[in-house]
């Protein structure tokens, strides 16, 4: 149960939880704290901290309260991620257009990600720093075809330029809102199972992208 | 821990701007502006005139913002600095912000401050404040009770009558007979006609939440804990062992970056409250202190480079293995099963992940055991060439 019930009937709040997933170099930080930027608390801020930050939105009347999650992105730290991903409804995978490896580095993540949170995630592949579009070493037509071939949408972003991003994160909770309007709708429909099967019940989906990613991938029980 | 929050569209003050004065609003969005919207415990008027509203709607300005009626005033440190056009200089505190987007894709900010501006002093009683409210202890969760405590006791000396009796069932039983007791606690309460007229206050209804489970938990934290203890006892000896081998490693063995280190120690201080802790709580906000210790810049002139999830396990790593908790396994064992106001996706749900994660990593024995063989070797060996 969320604690923000949004001050009485109707109005809900939706509270999301988005992973932030890239290796160490890609400006995975940078590029949430342009986001979060406090630019009215500047002075307060103790350090530049981009471990967890939170966003209120208010898209056309419904509120969001956007909770961002840095995970652990060392090699060393790999097998922590599942602690760091679970209950997430988005995650944001970032890499770096001038380098290969860390463009590789995100597909091995898409499919762990899809491995343990299924389809009900979703995901937004970002290509960092175009303002380096001369150095680019990950092609456009390679990336964007990726990220549909997995159910992910792709992205541009520079955080040097404040490109992007934006446009990003509102996409993303609008994605977002309609999965968990999808989502009741189905508990609404009678078809409601117990919340811990939710992930097997869901594959049942009118959205073909999603669909196509479902390759045989339900080994938590 | 519990922050203000509001629903801006129900906000009396923000429905009338919006109806008295659409052009406002249209012109905010087309120009990504800034609304300041009293929240509404502040509000003493029900009806405005249209030419108040322009107080309250800015545009950037040289260095601060100006208001349609070309006032001015600044926003830093999370307040508003009436300036000049003001009639009295006054600073105002900024509740939260809020990014709205309209049907057309406008964006715009709404920032919601602590009261009117337009008028002197509002006569309101207390403001609300941005910071979190938090009841540190169980002293402050007794004020905060009054003396509802009493009920509570009730209950609270039932349930430890009949837990010996149980003790011999298992985790999910303890659970469960846990929450019911919390439950029946809240309900208690609830019945009280001024708590009913308090807790219309989404913050109050927090606040009180998390007053009762507190203080339940720490009535039979000794049953509870121990019993917890008891069940990871074989987990806690085998991680003990595991970080006793690593006593010799240093900071930079654990990755930790030389800028954090001059927070170490007083973030060892804050981690070994840990266990005079009574409630999961005060657990997780004794875990929220230590991380926010470890991120804290060490001066003004310093600027660090921005602290990420690495950067911060990395920090935990060395404290786990430095500081002395003999029980990681029962506290996170207990954390995550007896916190009942809880959401897996808020700030608190966060620092714990963090802290688990660094046991995790450990428990999987990822750091070696550096070998023996570096006792006896030669500290410099100079290469044969």
């Amino acid at each position: 149960f969320t604690m923000a019930a949004g001050g009485g009937a109707g109005n809900k709040t939706y509270s999301f939880k988005v992973v932030l997933l890239g290796e160490g170099c890609v400006g995975k930080t940078s590029l949430v704290l342009r986001y979060c930027e406090n630019k009215f608390n500047d002075k307060h801020i103790t350090t530049l901290q981009a471990s967890f930050l939170t966003k209120k939105l208010n898209i056309t009347g419904k509120r969001v309260n956007l909770a961002i999650w840095d995970t652990a992105g060392q090699e060393r730290f790999h097998a922590l991620g599942p602690i760091y991903y679970r209950d997430s409804n988005g995650a944001i995978l970032v890499y770096d257009i001038t380098d290969e490896d860390s463009f590789q580095k995100v597909k091995n993540w898409v499919k762990e990600l899809r491995k343990m949170l299924g389809n009900e995630i979703c995901l937004c592949i970002v290509g960092n720093k175009v303002d380096l579009e001369k150095e680019r070493h990950v092609s456009v037509e390679e990336a964007e075809g990726y990220a549909e071939s997995v159910g992910a949408k792709h992205y541009h972003t520079s955080a040097k330029l404040n490109k992007g991003i934006e446009e990003l994160f509102l996409d993303l909770c609008k994605r977002m809102m309609e999965t968990a309007q999808a989502e009741e709708r189905a508990k609404g429909n009678g078809a409601s199972q117990s919340t811990t099967s939710r992930r097997g019940v869901q594959i049942v989906d009118d959205d073909p992208q999603a669909a196509t990613a479902a390759g045989g991938c339900c080994s938590s029980a | 821990m519990a922050v203000y929050d509001e629903n801006l569209l129900k906000n009396p003050f923000y429905l009338a701007l919006e109806k008295q004065r659409p052009d406002l609003c249209s012109r905010v969005a087309e120009l990504r502006g800034i609304v300041l919207v009293p929240c509404r415990g502040s509000l003493t008027l029900s009806a405005y005139t249209a030419a108040q509203f322009e107080t309250y709607v800015l545009h950037p300005s040289g260095e601060g913002y100006q208001t349609v009626d070309g006032k001015e005033l600044t926003i830093q440190d999370s307040l508003v600095r009436l300036g000049l056009g003001f009639q009295a200089p006054a600073n105002v505190p900024i509740l939260f912000e809020e990014t709205f987007y309209n049907e057309k894709e406008q964006c715009y900010s709404i920032l919601c401050i602590a009261r009117p501006i337009d008028t002197d002093q509002s006569p309101v009683e207390v403001t609300p404040s941005p910071a979190p409210y938090y009841l540190k202890n169980v002293e402050d969760v007794r004020e905060f009770l009054g003396h509802h405590v009493e009920k509570l006791d009730k209950f609270i000396s039932s349930f430890c009558q009949s837990f010996k009796e149980q003790e011999k069932k298992g985790l999910r039983h303890h659970i469960d007979s846990v929450n019911s007791l919390y439950t029946k606690c809240l309900q208690c309460l609830l019945r009280d006609s001024r708590l009913k007229l308090l807790v219309k206050q989404e913050l109050q209804m927090t606040l009180l939440k998390q007053a009762v489970e507190m203080y339940i938990h720490h009535g039979i934290h000794d049953f509870i804990f121990n019993f917890v203890g008891t069940l990871e006892a074989s987990q806690d000896s085998a991680f003990n062992k595991t970080t006793r081998g690593l006593q010799d490693l240093q900071q930079k063995d654990f990755g930790v970056k030389s800028e954090f280190s001059i927070n170490i120690p007083r973030a060892k201080r804050e981690l070994s409250q840990l266990n005079h802790c009574t409630s999961p709580l005060h657990k997780l906000l004794c875990l929220r202190k230590v991380s926010l210790t470890i991120m804290q810049s060490p001066s003004h002139l310093v600027s660090l480079e921005s602290l990420c999830a690495d950067d911060l396990l990395s920090v935990i790593l060395y404290l786990l293995v430095k500081t002395e908790i003999p029980n990681w396994m029962a506290n996170l064992s207990y954390i995550k099963n007896f916190h009942f106001c809880n959401s897996t996706k808020e700030e608190l749900s966060y620092w714990l992940t963090s802290f688990e994660a660094a046991v995790e990593f450990i428990s999987q024995g990822n750091f070696a055991v550096p070998p023996p063989l570096l006792l006896t070797a030669p500290t410099h060996i100079t290469p044969l060439s």
